[in-house]
């Protein structure tokens, strides 16, 4: 009898891991230049990614379901401040299904970097998105050297360093 | 004999949800079209104090013995 | 009080059949990032069961009901590592069934004026019959006799009997899977248990598979005393029956293994299912000690009549079961949004089989509708229905003659079954139960919730039919009510109002450091402030017993320590506990009103003492067994203090304020154990009884690192007398402590205490007592002086049973007012905690052990053993 049982559940678990293999995807970084997303903007109308070049860009997909965007506000928020004078860009890319629940949750963390609400799902896409909340670090040349998923508070010090960083490196100002 | 008709059908509806997943095709479910599921009322057991109340009550009158919810679905924060 | 009135009432010790429950695999998972702290209360209660000719009021009975109360807090002390830590006390009261057997045999005995039932008549095809005995015809030798096919239960009564449990798990989170480990424990009088369990789980493909895990190992040992269940025969269990404090106590181990494995899969945006399969191996003691089994021997070669008229003896014994349980039990739950009213449809089936044959499938529909405004309604509607167990039947009947040893005990071995039960929880029945959620979200996390479910179990509504008769059916209803609190959500919340205020930083909500052991002494710190406070506190006493703080013998503890009589019984050791809950609400910033409803607790064990009193025993408190020694516990809600605190002095580094409270007798003070009618004694009562005033004043200092503070307290009885004819003591408190900051979110504590409790005033009122047997004199019906003619002067002495007043029995030092009271001198050490960071900033834990260093006890008392005070407080 266990060989029978051992046998039905091998089959299970070989379903399991099949399904996870065909439907990996992963959220590549490196060496790879972010996408060229249109994305409108709530204070600022359309805009391009592109139109950043130059300056760090901190894309961040987030929703206002996401339990770990209560942390990350604040986070984005305190480096927005201390960090845009030197040229760090910060982009809140909204993915609620209704904009009516992402503009209640910034009514309750307002934010002064720009955010952008609805239609994002396309952009997503193209980053390839892996979880919720995802965070790309993109240097002043446009290639994406980090990306984040999720966010726990005790990340939040090494986040901000690798920002620094990159926003000490020279970038092309040509 | 009873018990091994029952591991089997056991087996076989766990490896049911799986493989129907996996004809329905994995890209099915985007990371951030997940918010309706990450609505507290969509929980599997959206009222688990209550859950452990009633199953508690309800060992002590039925011969059936206790379930549990276990975690998965929801927002899929990481 | 005799057994006369009640068809052969076995008034058993506490039953709860909850201990037979596996807490081990039972803790609740929450979802992700969940932290959180909720409290729940229910209250479950069950009908009359149908007792036919009799009634639950003539026999003293009252249907079973339980206060449960539980909180639960999750928490992650790190970015990955979490903690799951629960707390949970119910309180059992009321008749459960102990055995079934034919009506007719309880129509028997009462017709025979047995104290128990011992036998019923058939006729020649087995059916159960009451004869008339009045009718016999000489000339054809017959007598006449109607059929009664009716089953009916003896119910027994159990006195407020409480478990607690308490248990916890850590667990690590890694971006794809978690593990987590923990374990606890529960217990009761006659059940102790413990757990361990390991679980984890893993995502597959972007979290829309998740496989998870569990396994759980619980070891439980089982005492119960059988003192009250002397119409059973125990033979079985000779072996493992000894003798406990005068009574005898069966003693037993349970073994429990348990695993589960499941997957949950996301099928949709809005839609998922989860599949559970899980076995679960019990060994050991499986049986309930309080439930008997009635085997009925009907001799093939004798009969009574010539129409065939058959005489059965019955025997009640204990259950017999297998030492072996193996479960499976597969679970299918299944969640789909409806998007047109954003409601969301929850389904579980369940399959469930062992190897005693029971086999059992419930469906289990609701449906969450959110209504606006925060507000969440949710409907559910339940059926389960479920096989009988191989070996259960409601009464078993043997073709043999009755197999006694000589001399009068069954003899087992006689008996052609291993195996048989009449536990109803094992028979063939199905139930049918709908319920209603009511919910109310608000933004600041918190959840307040109401749920009422109505619960049916009929032997009818069985799957396929054959199920146990109507007789067995009852109905239940369970109420909840409960609070949670989304750490997460509402410290953004508090964090929002600063903003919104413009004051930065981290503003606590509480004032005050005070140890644990200090009552009232905090108040919030703002007007609009919430704030919710859980206290635990556990005491106990031990002997020898003392007089004037010197220890006493035991012929002394006879002769002196009950007043005017010789005392039959005497304590051994005492345990109260009590859960406090404050509700704290700041109206302006100078006043803070608390309303602080608690859970008592409170046991005694008692033994008989030597030499046994003769005529001590009749009535009320019997010397020996279920009525006397043993232990004794009483549970429920005890009193409510209302409090208005005043902030009078607020300056830096000083603090001073002052509180009035009232006691709200909601505490019951005339409790009575099980079925008896005198009171139990004034130290297991519940509450006061009176209307008492309860003011305290509070003073705190702080310079540096060090902190001091004082409280003066007290009560005053605010009434003569209490329902139940006396009045407690007065009390004075006067405490002092210093307190020196080790870091700076934690402090440690030195205190010195004084209690000054006055005498209990007045006493128990006399109560009714059925049955009294007196002594008469009456008509008698013979020549008693010899003089020739039956007349009225031909008198005797006659017994009679009277219903009386009498006054309260004093059967050992703890039923005398003048034994309780006395002035104490305390020590103690503590703990407080003011959470630094994270979802739970500026709340406080606290802990203390206070320890007695002098005692000036009035009359004869236990020794105190010190008091465990821990406390949580929570802002909302």
């Amino acid at each position: 009898m266990s060989q029978v049982t051992g046998r039905s559940r091998r089959i299970a678990i070989t379903f399991a891991f099949l399904f996870a293999a065909t439907c990996a995807s992963g959220a590549a970084a490196g060496d790879r230049t972010a996408p060229n997303c249109p994305l409108d903007l709530a204070r600022g109308g359309p805009a391009r990614l592109e139109q950043f070049r130059g300056k760090v860009v901190y894309v961040d997909f987030w929703a206002s379901w996401c339990v770990p965007c209560l942390a990350s506000f604040p986070f984005m928020e305190r480096m927005n401040q201390d960090l845009a004078p030197r040229g760090l860009v910060i982009l809140g890319v909204n993915m609620d299904a209704r904009p009516e629940d992402a503009q209640h949750f910034l009514a309750r963390h307002p934010v002064s970097f720009p955010v952008a609400l609805s239609g994002n799902a396309d952009c997503a896409r193209k980053f390839g998105v892996g979880g919720m909340p995802s965070s790309y670090l993109i240097d002043r040349k446009g290639v994406i050297r980090s990306v984040h998923v999720g966010f726990r508070p005790g990340e939040a010090a090494a986040l901000r360093s690798l920002v620094e960083h990159t926003l000490a490196e020279q970038g092309t100002r040509s | 004999m009873m018990l091994l008709r029952t591991v089997l059908r056991g087996s076989i509806a766990l490896s049911l949800p799986v493989a129907l997943a996996t004809l329905a095709g994995c890209a099915s479910v985007e990371p951030w079209e997940r918010g309706t599921l990450a609505e507290p009322h969509m929980a599997l057991d959206p009222h688990p104090a209550r859950s452990a109340v009633l199953s508690h009550v309800r060992s002590s009158r039925e011969a059936a013995a206790t379930s549990v919810t276990k975690s998965g679905g929801g927002c899929g924060c990481d | 009080m005799t057994e006369r009135a009640s068809a052969g009432k076995l008034a058993l010790q506490a039953l709860t059949a909850a201990a037979f429950a596996l807490p081990g695999l039972a803790t609740p998972a929450h979802a992700e990032d969940d932290q959180s702290f909720s409290i729940q209360y229910s209250h479950y209660f069950e009908g009359e069961r149908n007792l036919h000719d009799q009634s639950y009021s003539s026999l003293g009975l009252k249907p079973i009901e339980v206060d449960s109360v539980s909180a639960d807090a999750n928490l992650n002390l790190t970015d990955r590592i979490k903690l799951q830590a629960s707390y949970s006390q119910d309180s059992w009261s009321g008749a459960t069934p102990v055995v079934s057997l034919p009506n007719a045999a309880v129509e028997a005995q009462l017709m025979s004026g047995a104290s128990s039932p011992n036998s019923f008549y058939t006729d020649r095809d087995h059916h159960p019959v009451v004869v008339d005995w009045d009718s016999y015809d000489p000339d054809t030798g017959l007598y006449q006799f109607r059929a009664d096919p009716r089953l009916v239960h003896v119910m027994a009564s159990a006195s407020p009997e409480t478990r607690q449990q308490a248990s916890g798990a850590l667990s690590y989170e890694w971006n794809r899977a978690e593990l987590s480990a923990g374990g606890g424990l529960s217990e009761e009088h006659d059940y102790d248990s413990h757990f361990v369990n390991l679980g984890g789980k893993f995502d597959l493909e972007r979290k829309l598979t998740t496989i998870n895990w569990g396994l759980s190992y619980t070891w439980s040992r089982i005492h119960a005393s059988l003192a009250a269940n002397t119409a059973a025969d125990w033979g079985a269990y000779l072996d493992q029956i000894r003798d406990v404090n005068g009574e005898p106590t069966i003693f037993g181990r349970r073994h429990d293994l348990a695993g589960d494995i499941g997957v949950t899969q996301i099928l949709n945006k809005g839609a998922l299912v989860q599949v559970d399969l899980g076995y679960t191996r019990s060994t050991g003691f499986l049986e309930n000690p309080y439930k008997a089994v009635i085997l009925g021997f009907d001799d093939p070669d004798q009969y009574v009549d010539a129409s065939g008229l058959r005489y059965v003896p019955i025997k009640g014994v204990l259950e017999q079961r297998p030492n072996l349980r193996s479960q499976f039990a597969l679970t299918v739950r299944y969640a789909q949004h409806v998007a047109p009213t954003d409601g969301a449809l929850h389904a579980e089936y369940r399959l469930f089989r062992d190897n005693w044959g029971v086999t059992a499938n419930s469906l289990d529909l609701s449906f969450d509708q959110p209504l606006g405004g925060g507000w969440v309604m949710t409907p559910q509607a339940r059926y389960y229905t479920q096989t009988a167990a191989d070996f259960y039947r409601p009464y078993f009947v043997f073709d043999e003659a009755y197999p006694a040893h000589p001399g009068g005990p069954l003899d087992l071995s006689q008996v052609p079954l291993k195996y048989f039960s009449s536990d109803e929880r094992l028979s063939g029945f199905g139930a049918l139960s709908g319920g209603l959620t009511l919910e109310k979200r608000f933004e600041n996390g918190i959840a307040l919730d109401l749920a009422y479910e109505y619960y049916a179990h009929r032997g009818g509504l069985k799957l396929g039919g054959g199920g146990e008769g109507s007789y067995a059916d009852f109905s239940s209803s369970l109420l909840t009510a409960s609070l949670k609190l989304d750490l997460v959500r509402n410290r953004d919340a508090r964090l929002g109002a600063v903003r919104d205020r413009g004051v930065g930083g981290r503003l606590p909500a509480f004032v005050s450091t005070a140890p644990a052991g200090v009552p009232f002494a905090d108040m919030l710190a703002r007007g609009g402030e919430l704030a919710f406070d859980i206290g635990y506190v556990d005491s106990s006493a031990k002997g020898p017993l003392r007089f004037h703080d010197r220890p006493v013998d035991e012929q002394e503890e006879i002769d002196l320590a009950c007043g005017s009589v010789a005392c039959a019984l005497g304590p051994l050791s005492r345990s109260d506990h009590e859960l406090l809950f404050e509700f704290m609400y700041a109206p302006t910033d100078w006043l803070t009103l608390i309303a602080a409803p608690r859970l008592v607790n409170r046991g005694i064990v008692l033994k008989t003492l030597e030499p046994i009193f003769a005529g001590a025993g009749t009535i009320g408190p019997r010397p020996s067994g279920p009525d006397g020694s043993g232990s004794h516990s009483n549970g429920g809600w005890g009193d409510t203090t209302v409090l208005a605190a005043f902030r009078l002095l607020d300056k830096p580094g000083n603090r001073l304020q002052a509180a009035l409270g009232l006691s709200v007798p909601t505490g019951r003070d005339g409790i009575r154990l099980n079925t008896k009618t005198d009171y139990a004694s004034y130290g297991l009562q519940l509450g006061s009884g009176t209307w008492d005033f309860t003011p305290n004043l509070t003073w705190e200092g702080r310079t540096g690192g060090w902190s001091g503070g004082a409280q003066l307290a007290g009560i005053k009885r605010l009434q003569h007398r209490n329902d139940a004819g006396y009045r407690l003591g007065d009390e004075v408190t006067a405490t002092a402590w210093g307190a020196r900051d080790v870091t700076d979110w934690l402090s440690l504590s030195a205190r010195v205490a004084y209690e000054w409790d006055g005498r209990i005033k007045g006493r128990f009122k006399p109560h009714l007592e059925h049955n009294v047997p007196e002594q008469e004199t009456g008509q008698a019906d013979w020549d008693v002086n010899g003089d020739g003619v039956v007349d009225s002067n031909d008198t005797e002495e006659i017994t009679v049973y009277k219903d009386e007043m009498l006054p309260h029995v004093v059967a050992g030092p703890e039923d005398l007012p003048a034994n309780y009271g006395g002035s104490f001198w305390d020590a103690g050490i503590g703990l407080t905690m003011t959470v630094p960071s994270g979802a739970l900033q500026g709340d406080q834990l606290s802990v203390e052990w206070l320890q007695p260093i002098a005692t000036a006890a009035n009359g004869y008392q236990l020794s105190r053993r010190g008091t465990l005070t821990a406390r949580v407080s929570v802002a909302l």
